[in-house]
């Protein structure tokens, strides 16, 4: 249950890392947040693979709880 | 101290019960002609964000979702004083209107698929015809040899395309009816069939879950990733993008770390 807990948390943030960070309004110049300057679009682009890694662990784990959201179509509780 | 921004919102009317942004600053709204952008005041040394800021931009912007149409702003916004937000809202009132407009009352859906691409491309090997010896009329040189394993590399990618078209075109239906706008962008990576965002009427929403809870049951080789509603991020259409005109507007942290 923690597990599946903490996969489930991983899951949200990942999600709202993909839409923050990358979506939204932009003004003033469209900065580029760098991590250690590395542009953002590369920390986009690892988002959105990390968020297909942690799929496959949980599905590789048999259980597709994190998909949850769609269970009651809500987000993926934390 | 920068003023970080949440979102802009199509009202001027101000969250009734404490809301509280980074570092638990209470959050505050700047108006500007019956809209108005929600902040906080940041002061924090090296300007550091993080994953648990990420978070709490989200939280915010959704508690202002429940009293008001928003255009969420990109994580990491910041401003140098009250004034170059209302400088920045009246240079950009034009599409702050439009878009708000285009997005009252609509919320915001995620859907990932993955399909079993290993799977899936020897099923579509199986069902090629035997290559017959010299039959793709290349000669058997290396250079031929090298020629048709390309082109049977490429044919076997053709028909991954194909089958992958079929597929999201059948998911896509299922929710079509309760879609107002939609993304989709197919096998971004080779397991990720489809990631796909819809924007739909906030009183469709019931619908729209219940179709995706639908295609859930059913069996097949596919797993899903679906979530919402979130605000409308992925619908803002900003066509101005100006360059920093002054050199006292703030628009990066110094760093933003992840994971």
């Amino acid at each position: 249950m923690h597990n599946q807990a903490m996969q489930s948390k991983d899951v949200t943030l990942l999600e709202v890392l993909d839409r923050v960070l990358e979506k939204g309004v932009v003004v003033a110049g469209d900065a580029v947040i760098s991590v250690a300057d590395v542009d953002l679009i590369y920390v986009g682009l690892r988002v959105l693979l990390s968020s297909v890694e942690t799929m496959e662990r949980l599905r590789s784990g048999g259980g597709n709880a994190p998909s949850a959201p769609g269970a009651d179509g809500g987000k993926p509780q934390t | 101290m920068s003023l970080y921004i949440y979102a802009v919102m199509d009202s001027e009317l101000e969250f009734a019960a404490p809301l509280l942004g980074l570092d638990c600053s209470p959050v505050g709204f700047i108006a500007c002609g019956g809209m108005s952008a929600a902040f906080s005041n940041l002061e924090r040394a090296g300007g550091r964000l993080g994953p648990d800021d990420a978070l709490v931009h989200e939280a915010v912007v959704e508690k202002l979702m429940t009293i008001a149409t928003v255009l969420p702003f990109r994580f990491g916004t910041l401003f140098a004083s009250q004034k170059e937000v209302l400088i920045m809202m009246v240079e950009h009132v034009t599409e702050f209107r439009e878009n708000l407009a285009r997005l009252r009352h609509k919320v915001e859906f995620s859907l990932k698929v993955l399909w079993p691409a290993e799977s899936v491309e020897r099923q579509v090997v199986q069902s090629l015809p035997p290559a017959k010896s010299g039959g793709h009329g290349l000669s058997n040189s290396a250079a031929g040899q090298y020629m048709a394993k390309r082109f049977g590399a490429f044919r076997i990618n053709q028909l991954m395309e194909t089958e992958a078209d079929r597929r999201i075109a059948e998911i896509d239906r299922r929710f079509s009816r309760w879609t107002v706008e939609k993304k989709l962008e197919r096998l971004l990576t080779p397991n990720l069939l489809l990631k796909a965002v819809y924007l739909v009427e906030a009183d469709r929403q019931e619908e729209f879950k219940q179709a995706y809870a639908d295609m859930q049951r059913e069996d097949g080789d596919l797993r899903y990733l679906f979530s919402g509603p979130w605000p409308p991020y992925n619908f803002v259409r900003m066509r101005q993008r100006s360059e920093p005109q002054r050199s006292d507007v703030i628009n990066k942290p110094t760093a933003v770390t992840l994971l």
